[in-house]
């Protein structure tokens, strides 16, 4: 039954323009980053610095996982505030599923999107290395493309509970967009302010970003894909509760 | 498609039924079951609890207390059973108005877990019983509101419930769109299907063209459930009686119990039953000199049915108020 759900949310983000104009616009803004990324690494002198992959990880993905976060909120704002403004939540409510597999559905749904963007975000760079027959380091582009997906199924789960919040999408978009950047800040404050104090560590625990920064290295760190999956199956779960509620307040 | 339930197990159980909303009672300790073939008409003014009844009975809303279950299967314990025998037209239908009326049924059916080989059937099923196939690639946010209900009871009927929940369900339809819907849901709950149906109203003639039993909610409280045959033989008599006449007098009468004018004219509510109530009365009155004019059975009587059960509601409610308020002042 998740799937039935997400089915319906990944075909739902293609019924409406909005949806085509953001994933449209945000993969001009791919393309954007990449040309910036490749005109850097041309201009600077030869034999200087890390090679071509490690360039595009730190110049390309890295820029793009920051648009990630500011674009997921504009996808996950409607997912279940726009069903409570419109009524068609009933149709959910009174359904043979769990509100564990709604929310599940729903994200799932909007996983799938986000799986969809990443690859495009990796077409560049494997369109490059076509066309110009240079070599990439293919192990460390996917490492950094699980990250993005992993960093992306957080901003989701955290999108969609937001989302149960609310009937007002742009209400959702707004708590969920301030609620990822803070804690992006709090990667900022952890490495300008704390140095290696025990407070500086905690706060570098609870980012997101800076558990990304592994996967940016090509690297696959398991502490960091836990983190992620409990950040997410934390939101999921809160989501999960949230609209159980909803039938105590009879919405 | 789900097993036919034992016959001995209500289609629908519901006991002891209450919500409370900061210390208001929306509805209180409401009991009745129902059963294959019959459909239950709930009726009340706006804010009498129709809703509130039918979105428990759904799932949409928890109860404060109290039991629901459909086809044997409790609500709390076994939602998911419960709710493959349900299909729930809200007030206002969940519809995607992005969605076409055929992929919005598709995605219905599978919700409601119709297997996979099935779907094509159960959707143009559900197109024929709601003459939607004329517009079933267009897309629901173009459709007037009267399709647009159309193909929300089209959503609620396409896994075959065994039992339907409709709110309001003639919102929105011209009067022969809402002659047809009267018809679908009689061919629904005929007397062998084994499936029954819910609907709410606060339209006399919406439920007494179509329900076979009704229930009068009134602030949350039921004040009756009965056949709906029981209401057409409230008993009353119509009679147009010229010139002056005193209730007294008539009451008087052997024949006559009781007997009150109101806008429509004489009431009078005969001492024996039937037709032979009726002729006594009319004899009675004739015998007495009172000019008789006009005596039949009373027209529209769920309608005065309906209101002499509010109005006795509201006396009694205003009792206890009063009591209530002499209690605390003394």
């Amino acid at each position: 039954m998740i799937l039935v759900v997400a089915r319906h949310e990944l075909l739902g983000h293609w019924r409406s323009p909005a949806g085509w104009v953001a994933a449209g616009g945000l993969a001009l803004l791919y393309a954007w980053l990449f040309l910036l990324a490749v005109e850097g690494y041309l201009q600077r002198p030869q034999n200087e610095g890390d090679g071509l992959t490690a360039h595009l990880l730190a110049e390309y993905l890295a820029p793009a996982s920051g648009l990630l976060l500011l674009v997921v909120p504009l996808f996950s704002m409607r997912l279940v505030a726009g069903e409570l403004a419109s009524g068609s939540f009933r149709l959910l409510q009174s359904a043979p599923l769990s509100m564990a597999a709604v929310a599940g559905g729903k994200l799932l749904g909007l996983l799938a999107l986000q799986a969809l963007l990443v690859l495009v975000a990796l077409a560049l760079p494997a369109l490059l290395a076509l066309i110009s027959d240079t070599p990439l380091d293919w192990g460390a582009l996917a490492a950094a493309g699980l990250g993005l997906l992993l960093f992306g199924a957080a901003c989701a789960a955290c999108g969609l509970y937001f989302s149960c919040l609310t009937r007002q999408p742009a209400v959702a978009a707004l708590g969920s967009l301030g609620t990822l950047l803070l804690l992006w800040l709090l990667d900022g404050a952890a490495s300008a302010g704390a140095g290696g104090s025990g407070g500086g560590e905690l706060l570098r625990l609870l980012s997101p970003p800076a558990h990304l920064r592994s996967f940016l290295r090509g690297l696959l760190d398991s502490a960091d894909i836990a983190y992620f999956l409990l950040f997410t199956g934390f939101f999921w779960a809160l989501a999960a509760r949230r609209l159980d509620n909803l039938r105590l307040l009879g919405e | 498609m789900p097993s036919q339930p034992e016959p001995q197990i209500p289609l629908l159980r519901v006991r002891q039924l209450h919500k409370r909303y900061a210390g208001h009672s929306a509805l209180r300790e409401l009991d009745f079951d129902l059963r294959g073939g019959e459909v239950l008409g709930l009726l009340g003014a706006n804010g009498a609890g129709k809703t509130t009844a039918l979105q428990m009975i759904c799932g949409a809303l928890a109860p404060s207390g109290g039991e629901i279950a459909i086809c044997g299967h409790d609500l709390r314990d076994a939602p998911l059973a419960a709710k493959r025998q349900l299909g729930y037209l809200p007030d206002q239908p969940p519809l995607y108005p992005e969605l076409s009326v055929d992929e919005y049924l598709r995605h219905c059916a599978r919700l409601h877990r119709v297997a996979r080989g099935d779907i094509a059937s159960a959707v143009d099923a559900a197109l024929a019983d709601c003459d939607l196939g004329a517009v079933r690639r267009r897309l629901i946010g173009n459709l007037s509101k009267g399709y647009r209900q159309r193909v929300g009871l089209a959503g609620a009927l396409v896994h075959r419930p065994r039992l339907l929940v409709l709110d309001e369900p003639t919102t929105g339809l011209d009067p022969l769109q809402i002659g047809e819907l009267r018809a679908l849901i009689a061919e629904i709950c005929s007397g062998d299907s084994g499936r029954a149906a819910v609907l709410s109203s606060h339209l006399m003639q919406e439920v007494a063209a179509t329900c076979t039993r009704v229930l009068v909610l009134h602030r949350g409280h039921k004040l009756c459930d009965a056949p709906l045959a029981d209401f057409a033989a409230s008993g009353w008599l119509r009679a147009r009686l010229p010139g002056a006449v005193d209730a007294a007098r008539l009451k008087a009468l052997p024949a006559i119990r009781d007997a009150h004018r109101d806008a429509g004219g004489w009431r009078l509510l005969p001492a024996a039953a039937g037709d032979a109530g009726a002729v006594a009365v009319a004899r009675e009155i004739v015998a007495a000199g009172i000019p008789l004019a006009a005596l039949g059975a009373e027209e529209n009587t769920l309608e005065a049915r309906f209101t002499e059960l509010v109005r006795g509601a509201e006396a009694q409610l205003a009792a206890a108020e009063t009591a209530t308020g002499d209690g605390a002042a003394a």
